[in-house]
């Protein structure tokens, strides 16, 4: 069995990683990651297992937060009620997991089954259904491979435990759960519905924890000898370098529970003279230079602090700071028919034939 | 308008005269360890430049980096009750919770977290717990803490509670010097709070340079109008 024991910096360097594939949503890890060095401190600890290592029948637990990250910075999640929702869908399936997931590696859900995993003693499998964060529950490589929508369990840290047991899609169940948590108060530990082992190998996307750490050890590694971040995660991931500059505008508002708008950003250095525009649900979907589409989802497109290579969220990117936006190529899922009519650019509204920043 | 505009440098203690927005005389005399010799050496070299000769001052204000340095050097800083209101939640991340250990174990008074706070959307996130409340402020009495830092979920958009908590805190604790974090931060319960504790644990040091400052601006004989309430402004 083919299992990694994480330390406490590796957790750190997850979080640093996880921020920079949220593409500007999923929340900032920071939080999430108090709570491992707790946990730590207390001696627990968490393994990382591959997914290839599952047995057919293993069952795998998505568990994560959901909601508006600025409720999260007030009402902070902790690994208790996490677990309470893994728990909560045992009681509902009565059946026991056998290792946790993360629900969407971008972000602090990037970071939270490894809370539940400590206290459960269970596993975090080194996969997840999308690769970065996406802002609906439906934009997943499992929805997209047609798995059961449901159950999902939503808990409140006061009492509250609720199960959406049945609906006909994903869709569905992402208008009802949202319900139920903006009834909690816009935040809620959640357990998504369980898969099998042979669910996860067919349709997990892959080595995604392992690749936030390799992300977040990078960058961390070229801030302690004050090196260039941003180059040294070029070095180590096939992205590309699409504009660096200063902000000059942020709109933002919110609509349907969505953060929405749009960052402008004014070249620097070989970027003088041109203006990039980023348009952003939570995360950042397309970017325009000088007008024209440049890069689009499913590209991640990531925001980076151009002095510390750090992930700058699109609710608290301000005017002024100096950032570079790179883009990282997308799971290969999202690349079909299927894909991307769940997260390509017209899933968000837009009237835009996706065009890689990788094919040409 | 005119003031007098003091700047407590790590070297120098500047010190201009502002007529009508324009700067009428200005002084440099060096920073002294009691910080308030050299604001009162500075007033006197300003006076001896003859710019202040029978004119009225509006006030003085004083910049000192004399607060974020006790920090720094962990000195002169105040043990502090932290008092948060949210319960259930969060008790994962009880105050103090990202201090560097050497800061905490200097300031960390005490924390006691009851139920309160509120939603984004205005509902209380719960009642306040009133009895726990005053059970708390008994209990930083008999450890006697003098000094109290409160939080809430969501203060900045509904203070109420952490109103209700300091009236309540006052009544068993008259003498105590309380902050609310809703008065100082904005969204982001950790960084408010840490900003409220920060600011309770540099009470004793505030009450202390402040009375200095009055002190020195009487010894220099400038007629200042009592200083106005509060006399400090923190920005950043």
């Amino acid at each position: 069995m083919n299992r990694r024991e994480l330390s406490i910096d590796d957790i750190e360097s997850l979080a640093v990683g996880a921020w920079v594939l949220g593409t500007g949503g999923g929340g900032n890890p920071y939080l999430p990651l108090l709570n491992m060095r707790a946990l730590y401190r207390e001696g627990h600890c968490v393994q990382l297992m591959q997914a290839a290592d599952l047995a057919d029948d293993d069952l795998v637990a998505g568990a994560g937060g959901m909601g508006a990250p600025l409720v999260g910075i007030e009402r902070m999640g902790d690994p208790y009620t996490l677990t309470r929702a893994v728990r909560a869908m045992e009681t509902h399936i009565k059946r026991r997991f056998t290792a946790l997931m993360s629900v969407e590696i971008g972000g602090g859900n990037g970071v939270r089954p490894l809370m539940a995993a400590a206290l459960m003693n269970l596993p975090v499998v080194d996969s997840d259904p999308m690769g970065r964060a996406y802002p609906e529950g439906q934009m997943t490589s499992t929805a997209i491979g047609g798995l059961a929508p449901c159950p999902i369990s939503l808990v409140d840290v006061r009492g509250l435990e609720s199960i959406v047991h049945s609906t006909p899609n994903a869709k569905w169940t992402e208008r009802v759960a949202r319900k139920i948590c903006i009834e909690y108060g816009s935040t809620a530990s959640m357990c998504t519905p369980p898969r099998t082992g042979a669910e996860i190998k067919k349709w997990g996307i892959h080595g995604t924890t392992t690749k936030a750490i390799r992300i977040g050890e990078t960058v961390r590694r070229a801030q302690r000898l004050h090196e260039d971040a941003v180059a040294a995660i070029l070095a180590v991931e096939p992205g590309v370098l699409l504009f660096k500059g200063k902000v000059i505008d942020v709109a933002r508002r919110v609509t349907e529970g969505y953060l929405r708008g749009v960052l402008g950003i004014d070249g620097l250095d070989e970027f003088r003279g041109v203006v990039m525009r980023i348009d952003f649900q939570n995360e950042w979907i397309v970017a325009y230079r000088d007008g024209e589409p440049l890069a689009m989802t499913p590209d991640l497109i990531c925001v980076l602090d151009s002095v510390s290579g750090e992930a700058v969220g699109s609710e608290t990117i301000r005017y002024g700071q100096r950032v570079t936006v790179i883009a990282l190529p997308p799971p290969e899922i999202f690349l079909t028919p299927k894909g991307l009519e769940h997260v390509g650019p017209r899933a968000f509204g837009y009237d835009l034939d996706y065009r890689s920043v990788f094919s040409s | 308008m005119r003031r007098i505009g003091i700047d407590v440098g790590g070297t120098n203690t500047d010190a201009v005269l502002i007529e009508e927005g324009k700067v009428a005389g200005a002084v440099k005399a060096p920073t002294s360890e009691d910080v308030t010799t050299g604001i009162l050496d500075s007033l006197k070299a300003l006076g001896a430049t003859g710019v202040l000769k029978a004119k009225k001052i509006d006030g003085v204000m004083i910049g000192t980096t004399h607060f974020i340095n006790a920090v720094v050097q962990r000195r002169h800083l105040t043990k502090v009750a932290a008092l948060r209101l949210g319960m259930p939640a969060s008790a994962s991340l009880p105050p103090f919770c990202d201090w560097p250990e050497d800061l905490a174990e200097l300031v960390r008074g005490g924390v006691w977290m009851v139920e309160g706070g509120h939603e984004y959307d205005g509902r209380p996130f719960m009642p306040l717990d009133e009895a726990a409340v005053t059970r708390a402020a008994r209990e930083m009495k008999a450890a006697g803490l003098k000094s109290v830092g409160i939080s809430s979920i969501f203060s900045p958009l509904d203070p109420g509670h952490e109103r209700r908590a300091a009236e309540l805190l006052a009544k068993e604790l008259p003498d105590a010097a309380i902050t609310c974090s809703s008065d100082l931060g904005r969204i982001g319960l950790l960084e408010r709070e840490n900003a409220g504790l920060l600011n309770a644990a540099l009470a004793d040091l505030a009450r202390d340079t402040i009375a200095a400052f009055e002190n020195a601006i009487q010894e220099s004989g400038i007629a200042a109008p009592g200083a106005p309430r509060p006399p400090c402004r923190r920005s950043g």
